[in-house]
C-alpha cells in the first residue's frame, strides 16, 4: 500500500481506487473466493487516506486504526492462514457495529 | 554458497521492498537463468519485459490489484503465442520451470520477488505496448527485501506421495 504522496492529486487518486475497483471486479470473475474480501479490504484501506489527498476531509482516527489492523494484522493472512483471516474480517464487522452505535444511537 | 535445496527451502515471497534501485545487469542475470528453463520441445515460449520507469510501473499498479509494495522493477512474464505450437496446456507448465529459475536466483542474489497472477492481462499489454502475440502472464515484482517472513506451512511429504512397491 503507497503512502501519501505530495504530488498526487486528489483527482489522480480517485482514478487510482477506480481503476484497482474495475480491474478488481475482473479478476473476482475467476481468482478464488477468498480474494473478494481480499481486495474490498485492500479499497477500504485506500479510501480511509482520502482525507491525505482532499484536503476539504477530515481523517478519521478510527478508520485509520482499522487501516492499520488490516493492513498489518489481516492481509498477510490471506495465504498463510485463511480460517484466521476470515475470523478477523467477522471481528472486524463486530467492531464496526460498536463504533456505529457510539456515534449514530443516543 | 548454500546448497540447492537451502536455497529452496529460505526462498520467499517478498512483498515489501526498500528504496534502493535494481541495476538492469541484476535483472538480466535472473532472465539468464530463466532462459535456461526446460521447455516441451524446447518451444522456450517465454517472453520477459522489464520495467524500470517509476510512471510505468504505477500505471502497472492501477490495473494489477494483486500487486502490493513499492518494487524497483517489474518483469511481465509472456507467452510469445508464435513460439507455441502445442494445443495442451503444457506451455503454463514451460513458464512455471523459468519462473522457479528466475525466483531462486533472485534469492541467491539477495534480490526478493513476488510472481503476481491478479492483474488484467489485456489492461498490461494495452500499457506496454505489447504486440498482438505477446501475452502476459505473470508479473514479477522485484526489489531489495525489506521483510523477512515466516514460511508458510508446507504439506508432510506423508500427505504428498503415493508408494507402490
Amino acid at each position: 500500500m503507497k503512502l501519501p504522496e505530495a504530488e498526487k492529486s486528489g483527482d489522480e487518486y480517485l482514478f487510482e481506487i477506480g481503476a484497482f475497483l474495475i480491474s478488481s471486479a475482473k479478476g473476482c470473475l475467476w481468482e478464488p473466493k477468498l480474494y473478494g474480501p481480499l481486495r474490498l479490504l485492500t479499497v477500504f484501506s485506500k479510501i480511509a487516506l482520502l482525507p491525505d489527498y482532499v484536503p476539504c476531509l477530515k481523517r478519521d482516527e478510527f478508520l485509520l486504526n482499522l487501516r492499520e489492523e488490516i493492513e498489518e494484522k489481516i492481509i498477510p493472512l490471506v495465504v498463510s492462514d485463511p480460517e484466521k483471516f476470515e475470523q478477523l474480517i467477522k471481528d472486524l464487522g463486530m467492531n464496526l457495529a460498536k463504533e456505529i452505535k457510539k456515534r449514530k444511537i443516543k | 554458497m548454500e546448497s540447492l535445496l537451502e536455497l529452496i527451502r529460505g526462498r520467499r515471497s517478498i512483498r515489501k521492498f526498500t528504496p534502493q534501485e535494481v541495476p538492469i545487469q541484476k535483472i538480466e542475470e535472473l532472465l539468464e537463468a530463466a532462459r535456461w528453463a526446460p521447455s516441451g520441445g524446447n518451444a522456450q515460449p517465454w517472453q520477459f519485459v522489464i520495467v524500470t520507469e517509476r510512471e510505468t510501473i504505477e500505471a502497472l499498479e492501477m490495473v494489477s490489484p494483486g500487486l502490493f509494495g513499492e518494487p524497483s522493477a517489474i518483469i511481465a512474464m509472456c507467452f510469445n503465442k508464435d513460439r507455441i505450437q502445442s494445443t495442451s496446456e503444457l506451455h503454463y507448465v514451460d513458464l512455471g520451470a523459468a519462473l522457479q529459475n528466475l525466483l531462486l536466483m533472485a534469492y541467491a542474489e539477495g534480490l526478493g520477488c513476488c510472481p503476481i497472477a491478479s492483474f488484467d492481462s489485456e489492461a498490461v499489454a494495452e500499457l506496454l505496448s505489447l504486440p498482438g502475440q505477446i501475452q502476459p502472464v505473470l508479473l514479477v515484482i522485484l526489489g531489495y527485501p525489506d521483510e523477512d517472513p515466516s514460511p508458510p506451512p508446507r504439506l508432510p511429504l506423508t500427505k504428498l506421495i503415493v508408494e507402490r512397491t
